[in-house]
């Protein structure tokens, strides 16, 4: 190679490894100051809820096996704070298991209802004394809520049950039994048998029964006897006179009312921004001081958010949580965080959020969630971390 | 090329030469440069200054002029095809192809920082110049960064995650930007006389200015998002040249002088913003589409040669940004009222070639050293009352190669820009740049047998 040639080439080389080899530091904070000055900065806000209040959207109650169903509830209680409310149970029964020919080729001639109770809610000193309805038509209890109204029948019998926890067992008259022999010994008793209503006659208390311990047995002499299980329950609310208070609101279990909740997460007030996290927070009252000591009052623990559209139609669980010791409970998962970014843009089909107690709760406690303003630290309240979009 | 009888026999050497497989070759190896250069550029390690405005002014008239400060209005070269005027292109003897790649380290600084240290590669820009008739009227087209937004700004922080309990995270912002607007120009130039030539150019100007600004956490409580901002821009612009050869000089000095004028351009666009996390994108609103308003261009220069070994120039560029009206909202430009201000940059420069074009002198003395100096009031500054100035030196060889009519320039800059006060950062700068430029007869007619 011409000598006159070496000289460029071998600087061109040198460049060119120069661009290929010499690697840039890692990534500066210089000017930093300059770009905050234009672009938005991360900052934590805190939004007041702009509403929360009761709804005429009652609690979803009903509910079976697969949906995790825990008891059925009904009574009626005058609660010191809440109010009166009015609980009817509406169960519905399956055969336990196939039955043998013993059973069913043999007319029945005994039938009780066992009803495993576990939830007392109200004076556990008066006993409640309920009657036990035919319910004659088919009724939903997926997503079915507490306001919901299922037509009654004829009374099959009364029964007196302590306000206690324990095993309650109440026989079947001879006449509904042998009424119903030939259906409780068909194959299509799933489909034809409706279940029954538990109304409450008398007494100052709701009771729950356990779903998976509560039966109808039967048996048909000589043959075996079997059991039913219950394989759906709805318990209905009706609330008359509920108060209301100007420092808290009632988010009560088992009731015809919810809690809307609403925060202004778009708009003027709010503009687009990326959403980083929010925390939404609360605060409850504790009222027990105002209740007498016979008053069984069974601890609300657990309540969940979820965020649904206007309609009620679209729903998104976003989380159940814990309720602390003192009271408080706060929501804070990445499933809130994105619900919250996507109604900031403008592209949700969520309307607001609902406060519930989740089914697992099954009951009819409450929580009074504190929403005095002039104690705004315990406001429900959301700290949203976010960075304005400039 | 040798001769035996009546046949002309080429050498191999000269049959290349002929075909222009050698241009061929250089500018395969320049678009290869380009890939690698891309590379480096997407690395975002520009200044911080880029972020402003539509970006970085960006200048590459010939590499002649890069190393002679930069101007050039009035330069006159048969080796280099010289894109600060569109008059310069009837000097044209041979098809010319030239390109560049640049490459910049900076260190910057700023009052409570740590001195940070970047590094980036781009384009300086492609070339080709062709005589229509030999030294009297030429065309060429040029493709060159007209602005150019890289930068990339990392702040660690704490963030007082919960106030309620006075809990803090701790937060990473990220600042990059990317890309700017490219000039592809068309032009001729023709030489009306002995003294005057004029030319006119047209300048396609398009690019993208992307931004992003992200936050991350490190943590499962929050999400991470980065929300980008694309703006696509083009429109037209036009430059008109005059260069006229000073009457009266002797003894071989020349005093040439050079003006052009860029008439203000507007570029339509549309903007996009989209949000990012993770788990996907999403695109935020409709896409908004607006106009900008480039400013009137006036460019003058003077060229003096005393001798054939030396050449000296100054140049003055002024850009009427004051003026500048944009639809889309920019870092540094309130639309309420532009806060632009004018951009003005003064550079001289001077060549001494000792060959002087005597094809047989020795390879020493046809190398050629250039000096020059500049200073360039930047048209955008992220504090209105404080400007952006920019002040450096220039130099370069410029190195004959194996392949006639071709050189290899080497180009460096090194200088300084910004200040570090009312919370502003200072650069100092070094810039490489190599340069090709390939030149050789096209469409001669071989000899007849």
């Amino acid at each position: 190679m011409s000598t006159n040639f070496r000289l460029p080439l071998k600087l061109t080389s040198v460049f060119v490894s120069a661009i290929l080899l010499l690697g840039c530091d890692d990534p500066t904070d210089v000017g930093r100051s300059l770009v905050d000055a234009q672009a938005g900065e991360t900052s934590v806000t805190t939004l007041n809820a702009s509403t929360l209040e009761s709804n005429s959207i009652g609690d979803i109650t009903g509910g079976n096996a697969a949906s995790g169903a825990v008891r059925v509830l009904a009574g009626v209680v005058q609660d010191p704070v809440a109010g009166r409310i009015e609980s009817t149970g509406f169960m519905d029964f399956v055969p336990s298991s196939q039955f043998e020919s013993t059973f069913l080729n043999n007319t029945v001639d005994f039938a009780e209802l066992q009803l495993s109770i576990d939830y007392v809610y109200g004076d556990s000193t008066l006993p409640v004394t309920f009657e036990l309805l035919a319910v004659s038509h088919d009724w939903t209890s997926t997503f079915t809520r507490a306001d919901t109204t299922i037509l009654t029948g004829d009374p099959i019998l009364v029964t007196t049950i302590p306000s206690i926890e324990g095993k309650h067992t109440v026989e079947f008259p001879q006449e509904w039994i042998a009424s119903n022999d030939a259906l409780l010994r068909s194959s299509t008793f799933v489909d034809d048998f409706h279940g029954f209503a538990l109304r409450q006659v008398s007494g100052n208390a709701i009771l729950g029964a356990r779903f998976s311990e509560s039966i109808i047995r039967a048996s048909s002499a000589p043959g075996d006897t079997v059991s039913f299980s219950l394989s759906k329950v709805i318990s209905t609310a009706a609330e008359p006179d509920a108060p209301t208070s100007s420092d808290h609101v009632l988010l009560r279990d088992g009731s015809a009312k919810g809690l809307d909740l609403r925060f202004s997460f778009e708009g003027e007030s709010f503009p687009e921004a990326m959403i980083h996290r929010v925390l939404m927070r609360f605060n409850t009252i504790d009222l027990s001081n105002q209740y007498p000591e016979t008053f069984a009052r069974p601890e609300v623990t657990l309540v969940g958010l979820r965020a649904v559209s206007e309609d009620g139609g679209s729903r998104l669980d976003i989380a159940e949580v814990i309720i602390n010791a003192d009271g408080s409970f706060a929501f804070d998962n990445t499933s809130l965080t994105n619900v919250v970014q996507t109604a900031n843009l403008g592209k949700s089909v969520l309307d607001r959020f609902e406060l519930y107690l989740p089914v697992t709760q099954s009951g009819v406690g409450y929580l009074a969630i504190e929403k005095d303003l002039t104690h705004s630290e315990n406001y429900p309240r959301a700290l949203v971390t976010l960075t304005p979009i400039n | 090329m040798y001769g035996t009888g009546r046949k002309t026999v080429l050498s191999p050497r000269d049959k290349a030469v002929r075909t222009g497989k050698p241009g061929i070759l250089l500018f395969a190896c320049l678009f290869l440069f380009q890939g690698l250069s891309a590379q480096a550029q997407s690395l975002n390690d520009g200044s911080i200054y880029s972020r402003f405005g539509i970006g970085e002014r960006q200048l590459f008239n010939s590499s002649k002029a890069q190393a002679m400060g930069g101007g050039g209005y009035a330069l006159s070269s048969t080796i280099y095809a010289n894109f600060a005027n569109p008059a310069s292109l009837s000097d044209q003897f041979y098809t010319r192809f030239a390109g560049g790649l640049t490459y910049e380290t900076i260190s910057a600084s700023a009052d409570g920082f740590e001195t940070g240290r970047l590094a980036s590669g781009s384009l300086s820009g492609i070339q080709i110049a062709l005589p229509l008739k030999v030294n009297r009227t030429g065309i060429g087209i040029s493709f060159s960064p007209y602005t150019r937004v890289s930068y990339r700004v990392v702040g660690n922080s704490e963030l007082t995650s919960d106030p309620e309990n006075a809990t803090s995270t701790p937060l990473v912002t990220r600042f990059n930007g990317n890309g700017g607007l490219y000039k592809l120009s068309i032009a001729a130039g023709h030489r009306l006389n002995s003294r005057f030539s004029f030319g006119l150019s047209t300048d396609l100007l398009f690019g993208i200015l992307e931004e992003t600004q992200g936050a991350t956490f490190n943590s499962t409580q929050f999400v991470d998002r980065t929300v980008e901002s694309s703006t696509r821009l083009n429109g037209i612009a036009a430059t008109f040249g005059a260069r006229w050869l000073v009457p009266g000089l002797k003894n071989g000095r020349s005093l040439v002088v050079g003006a052009t004028a860029t008439i203000p351009a507007s570029l339509s666009g549309e903007r996009a913003l989209a949000l990012t996390t993770a788990v996907g994108r999403d695109t935020l609103g409709t896409t908004t589409k607006g106009d900008m308003d480039l400013p009137l261009s006036v460019g003058v220069g003077f060229a003096f040669q005393p001798n054939p070994r030396w050449s000296l120039i100054a140049d003055v560029t002024y850009e009427g940004w004051s003026s500048f009206k944009s639809d889309f909202s920019l870092p540094g430009y309130d639309s309420s009222g532009s806060t632009f201000d004018d951009r003005i940059r003064i550079s001289a420069g001077a060549e001494y070639w000792p060959a002087a074009g005597r094809n047989f002198a020795t390879y020493g003395s046809r190398i050629a050293y250039r000096f020059g100096v500049y200073s360039d009031k930047s048209y955008v500054s992220p504090v209105t009352s404080e400007s952006i100035n920019s002040v450096g030196m220039t130099t370069g060889l410029s190195l004959p190669s194996l392949i006639p009519g071709t050189t290899i320039d080497f180009n460096f800059d090194v200088g300084r820009r910004g200040t570090t006060s009312n919370g502003l950062v200072r650069d100092r700068y070094v810039r490489f740049g190599l340069n090709i430029n390939f030149g050789e007869r096209w469409f001669d007619r071989l000899p007849r047998s």
